[in-house]
């Protein structure tokens, strides 16, 4: 059994092995967290019930949350990478901001910004309205508040020895990138 | 097992009851958007004048009179295009709207409310009146929440997401340790 020893530990970098999580945490987390995920779409687009994109995202987050968790941060970070959180994070935005400007392109300015009802789709004036705040706006808004939940909880659970060994490892291959360079100068 | 219970336990689980027994009761009694009658439900009164009888025939001829009109100016509101409708017993005097290019519907809404009795007193309509009554025909979105967050208050909205986007850039700055950004 290698529960807390210190082979278990390194190993894992953070995470807990298979063997180490309890059976109940493992079973109950593996059911809820695509429940929990579809639930968070309804809340997000669905327009029946109560919610919206911040609430949505909120529950999407707790959801990847849930999995950090659960199966380590590590694995968390590798389901959801830094890269792809950091893009993520400013795409809803844009894609909030960029409804509003395609607005004005699109009908060469007749009206505002954020102005829904103009946008150039072949349907009545409310109903464009809605579509777009349903499938574009709130969509956004999610994906933002999703990603920036998400991104304070995975930058705030680091454990200091995988810092350390990632830092080294990067400082190492810096090293050799500086070496490189220093040779292609010359 | 029971010595283990302390009296301050006893009253506090109890308290909980009573609390949850209290809130099933009072429940009923809520209505969904808040009291329908409050004034900020229904109407806000602007300002009140006397009553002439020369105005309240210009009321009734659907012209807007111009003590009412220079009134509603002196208070910085809107005056300038305004059309009056006799309901019952009050008066609806509507406001043109800008979009009328883009809305199929018909193009106004009401916005002031006169009532004329003794004095004549001038309401402005609730705009949280005015989302219950239109906001499907207007947006297009059965859920009012969302309406009014992402349609009528946009500018709003885009700001608050501004700001959650801000903060989770500061602390990417401040707390990520390794990887890339």
């Amino acid at each position: 059994m290698s529960a807390g020893t210190e082979e278990g530990w390194k190993e894992k970098e953070g995470g807990r092995g298979k063997e180490e999580r309890d059976v109940i945490v493992d079973t109950v987390a593996r059911v809820m967290i695509p429940l929990a995920q579809l639930f968070a779409l309804y809340v997000m687009i669905g327009t029946e019930g109560a919610g919206g994109g911040f609430q949505g995202g909120v529950i999407f987050a707790a959801t990847l949350i849930l999995f950090g968790t659960v199966f380590g941060v590590k694995r968390g970070r590798e389901a959801l990478p830094e890269g792809i959180n950091a893009i993520l994070n400013s795409l809803g935005l844009y894609i909030y901001a960029g409804v509003g400007i395609l607005c004005i392109i699109l009908t060469m300015g007749a009206v505002e910004y954020l102005n829904y009802g103009g946008f150039p789709l072949p349907t009545e004036f409310a109903l464009r309205r809605g579509y777009l705040v349903t499938y574009a706006i709130e969509v956004g808004i999610g994906i933002t508040v999703a990603t920036v939940f998400a991104s304070l909880f995975f930058d705030l659970a680091w454990r200091e020895d995988v810092i350390e060994s990632r830092e080294a490892s990067s400082a190492s291959a810096r090293r050799e990138a500086d070496a490189r360079n220093a040779q292609g100068g010359e | 097992m029971v010595s283990g219970l302390k009296l301050l336990h006893v009253v506090g689980l109890l308290t909980v009851f009573l609390l949850a027994c209290l809130f099933f009761y009072v429940l009923e009694d809520v209505p969904s958007f808040g009291d329908p009658h409050s004034p900020a439900n229904e109407r806000v009164l602007l300002f009140k004048i006397d009553a002439s009888p020369q105005i309240i025939n210009e009321l009734n001829e659907g012209v807007v009179p111009e003590v009412l009109k220079s009134e509603l100016e002196k208070r910085g509101f809107y005056a300038e295009e305004l059309s009056v409708m006799h309901k019952g017993d009050h008066y609806d005097i509507y406001i043109p709207t800008n979009e009328s290019e883009f809305n199929t519907k018909e193009p106004e809404v009401p916005f002031y409310l006169v009532v004329a009795d003794d004095a004549i007193e001038i309401y402005r309509y609730a705009p949280a009146v005015r989302y219950e009554e239109r906001v499907e025909e207007e947006c297009g979105v059965p859920n009012m929440v969302t309406a009014i967050l992402a349609d009528y208050r946009g500018y709003d909205t885009l700001g608050e997401t501004t700001v959650i986007f801000t903060a989770c850039v500061a602390v990417i700055l401040l707390l990520r340790r390794y990887g890339r950004l």
